[in-house]
């Protein structure tokens, strides 16, 4: 009983991280482009109101896909060690984190493309398109780690980097850190690779057949995907931390560093995302993978 | 090699053709249905190269419609309006997509507002109008007023209260 | 609904793969305008393209012809959105052309820095939109607050921020207010400050110049033979301004400046509206200084029962788009018999649609579209 309460417990603080977040990054590009901008809890007023609305779905398959997109990153915030405590007890295993994350996107895709709109099948298939280009430098990125620390567990190669700052992975190995910050920036969907959601050029991709509710789920999807990936990020390169502030407050970090970043370039095209995600991160990825080895 | 305003008008007029002179840099010449086309192509080869509209006025009571083409020469500074006039009950003449490419455009929207035909343009299909089932708005004998209150159903002066 | 839903509907096939209708539509996050591109593609390539166009036609032509002459000065800023003060200016001068008069001085100076004043708008929507069509907010929202200044520069002039129904047949409506030169001076110190920043955040911008390079190359001769004008023509080599070419208004006293490139695709055009900017702000500085005193109008009587002789005209201004012209044609009654308009995005839009968008990609549509300064009210009228 414990344990379903626990499990609970975990997922509504990643959704509710994952909106303020989203709240907060919002007001800073606004800042950036000279406005006021919207409050800060602002992400709750809109999931809220989404989920008042009326939604039109066309079939089965896209309510199905819809719920198998959020609950598939819920199952992965399961695993990701929060400050040292995970949902469920497990060996936290990077492999298995990263398995799991593709089903969010696949649900989406699922979802989207079973309501026949172009536009969202093209939005769809840049979505998978970008997913093979980043997991390619973050992976071997990883892979140095894993072979450093000798072990998979995302919590021992937390707990590894105790003791001082200069303990941190971010300060012994920065190519690694420098090649996952790229590889995050496409990961989490923002400019310059976010070409999924272009509203120029495709109408929102797979976002122009979701309404009401369905776009509710679709906002608590990547507010769950930013808790999830910045976690990641933090355990692999910051240490973790010891309690819940100092791991939001690392987190927040990583998410200025994206904000701040989207705000300034426009977005690439899928070919060339592709081939800047597969040059220049992962031969810095190789070169640390390199360094670790020799 | 520029040609000044009154240089060009001496050549047309050598052609046989009618000009007007009437403004600094604008002259107007009346051509004929059958000589446009070679009276086009001896203007281009003169400098007219650019063809800036086509576009056609509607003179009900002489029973024909005047069709004027703009061209404008950016070497000699000079712009003719070239005027053409037909048949209001047949109006039909040929096109100029063969020498200018947008001319395909222009006709288009002639077409659609006046009823032109244009012999040898492959498409005049509607272009801004759909469904349209009454003759060609910009004639003079369509009466926007009489339009309304016959498909809206629009009372004149609100009706009776 | 006879296909399943979850299927794209196939309209053709071409060697095994199927081609699929999208419309680039009226309703679109990309689009400027109420216009529509019905494309049909094989994946994300185009393969043909049909315009949607007619969801922005009001019928101005007809309308013009049942009001008087000088009610038609309201109706005229409409016809072009973001840049509506080189209407009301055509339209005067083509009136004035056929009544054969001429307006006082100090008149032409003050239409001079209207017309260039509303280009700076037009060139920071457009600069803004362009970033936009790309991905890049943060410039439009800036350029949005800076074209707010000018326009609260023109509300204090003529009342309206947009449309501003101030030149008549025979001149302005009313002299500059006390003040107003000096404000109009601080704003473009501003002005020249922020471009700068807009260098550094658009015009230099690496993903900037990697996307739009090489895109909807348009050759020298090429420009001059598909009717292309402004910017576009001169951003591809040709030396041709309206302004220079044609003078009207108080052009013929100032020296403008006709910027040339060489290039031809959608950089160099964005280059070009960025250098056409500064060289605007140095001509109102340069109007400003020589601009002689003296009346605004000429006296033509009630204006509302103003007469024009029998005549015709042509009249064409330099808009930020390109050549925008007004054909008049007077009976010598009180109103019009005919007003033609020439929109400059004709051209562009429509024709070199069909050439540059067929084998192009789905992802360069609203780039292009923001590089051509296609702006729909001007081919719907």
């Amino acid at each position: 009983m414990i344990e379903i309460l626990r499990v609970f417990l975990f997922g509504f603080f990643a959704i509710f991280i994952g909106l303020f977040f989203m709240g907060i990054g919002r007001k800073i590009i606004a800042r950036i482009q000279l406005r006021l901008g919207p409050p800060f809890y602002q992400a709750f007023l809109d999931v809220g109101k989404l989920f008042s609305r009326k939604s039109i779905t066309h079939n089965f398959v896209m309510d199905l896909g819809m719920v198998m997109s959020l609950a598939g990153l819920v199952a992965t915030m399961l695993f990701v060690p929060i400050a040292g405590h995970t949902a469920i007890k497990t060996s936290s295993n990077l492999i298995v984190i990263m398995y799991l994350m593709a089903i969010g996107y696949l649900g989406m895709a699922m979802a989207v493309a079973a309501s026949g709109n172009p536009n969202a099948t093209i939005g769809v298939s840049r979505a998978l398109t970008m997913m093979l280009g980043y997991e390619v430098p973050f992976f071997t990125v990883m892979l140095g780690l894993i072979i450093i620390n000798g072990t998979s567990s995302l919590e021992l190669i937390a707990n590894s980097q105790a003791g001082s700052i200069l303990n941190w992975n971010m300060i012994k190995f920065p190519l690694g850190f420098i090649a996952a910050e790229i590889a995050l920036q496409a990961m989490m969907g923002e400019k310059p690779f976010d070409a999924m959601i272009a509203p120029a050029e495709i109408a929102s991709g797979p976002m122009v057949e979701l309404s009401g509710k369905y776009l509710g789920l679709a906002f608590l999807t990547h507010a769950v995907s930013i808790f999830v990936e910045t976690a990641i990020i933090v355990n692999l390169f910051m240490g973790g931390a010891s309690n819940i502030f100092t791991f939001v407050l690392k987190q927040f970090e990583i998410y200025l560093i994206t904000v701040i970043i989207e705000a300034v370039f426009p977005r690439f095209k899928i070919e060339q995302a592709v081939k800047f995600l597969w040059t220049v991160p992962m031969s810095i990825a190789l070169l640390q993978l390199v360094l670790i080895v020799f | 090699m520029k040609l000044s305003k009154e240089e060009i008008i001496d050549l047309l007029k050598q052609r046989g053709l009618e000009v007007n002179d009437l403004y600094p840099t604008q002259i107007s010449v009346i051509v004929n249905k059958e000589n446009l086309i070679n009276h086009l192509v001896y203007l281009k080869s003169i400098g007219f190269d650019h063809l800036s509209f086509i576009n056609a006025v509607d003179f009900i009571d002489e029973g024909e419609f005047e069709l004027v083409y703009h061209v404008w020469s950016y070497t000699n500074k000079v712009h003719v309006l070239n005027k053409v006039r037909i048949d209001r009950n047949d109006p039909k003449i040929p096109t100029i997509v063969d020498l200018w490419e947008q001319a395909q455009f222009y006709e288009q929207e002639v077409h659609e507002f006046f009823g032109i035909v244009f012999e040898g343009n492959k498409d005049l299909s509607p272009l801004f109008l759909e469904n349209w089932l009454d003759i060609p708005p910009l004639r003079k004998d369509f009466d926007t007023r009489e339009f309304s209150i016959r498909l809206f159903d629009a009372k004149p002066n609100g009706g009776d209260r | 609904m006879d296909a399943p839903s979850y299927m794209l509907t196939k309209i053709a096939e071409k060697d095994d793969l199927a081609v699929y209708e999208l419309f680039f539509g009226p309703n679109h996050p990309g689009m400027h305008g109420n216009f529509g591109y019905v494309l049909e593609m094989i994946g994300t390539e185009i393969v043909k393209v049909r315009p949607n166009a007619g969801q922005l036609h009001r019928g101005f032509e007809k309308l013009m012809e049942q009001k008087l002459w000088v009610q038609n000065i309201a109706l005229v800023p409409r016809i072009c959105v973001v840049d509506p003060d080189p209407n009301e200016v055509a339209y005067c001068t083509a009136i004035e052309k056929i009544m054969g008069i001429e307006i006082p001085d100090r008149a032409k100076f003050i239409r001079t820095i209207t017309l260039e004043m509303s280009r700076l708008t037009s060139f920071l929507m457009g600069m803004g939109a362009l970033g936009a069509a790309l991905g890049l907010y943060t410039p439009m929202y800036i350029m949005t607050a800076d074209r707010d200044l000018i326009l609260d520069l023109f509300e204090w002039l003529t009342g309206g921020r947009i449309y501003h129904i101030f030149n008549i047949p025979g001149g302005v409506r009313n002299d500059l207010p006390e003040g107003w030169v000096d404000r109009l001076n601080k704003v473009l110190d501003h002005l020249e400050k922020r471009l700068i920043e807009y260098d550094k955040i658009l015009f230099e911008n690496p993903i900037v110049h990697k996307r739009l390079k090489g895109l909807g190359y348009v050759s020298k001769e090429d420009a001059v033979r598909f009717g292309l004008t402004g910017p576009n023509l001169r951003a591809s080599g040709n030396p041709y301004d309206v302004r220079v070419d044609d003078p009207y208004a108080a052009y013929a006293y100032l020296d403008v400046k006709v910027i040339i490139q060489e290039g031809g695709d959608a950089l160099t055009r964005a280059v070009q509206v960025r250098i056409e900017f500064e060289e605007t702000i140095k001509l109102i500085r340069q109007a400003l200084k020589l601009m002689p005193e003296g009346e605004v109008r000429l006296n033509l009587g009630n204006l509302a029962m103003l007469k024009v002789p029998k005549g015709e005209a042509y009249a064409k201004v330099e808009s930020s788009k390109g050549e925008f012209g007004y054909y008049v044609v007077s009976d010598g009654g009180m109103k019009p018999y005919r007003v033609a308009v020439r929109g400059p995005s004709l051209p562009a839009g429509l024709l070199l649609a069909q050439k540059h968008l067929p084998k192009m990609k789905i992802d360069d549509v609203a780039a292009w579209m923001g590089s051509l300064a296609i702006c729909p009210p001007d081919i719907d009228k």
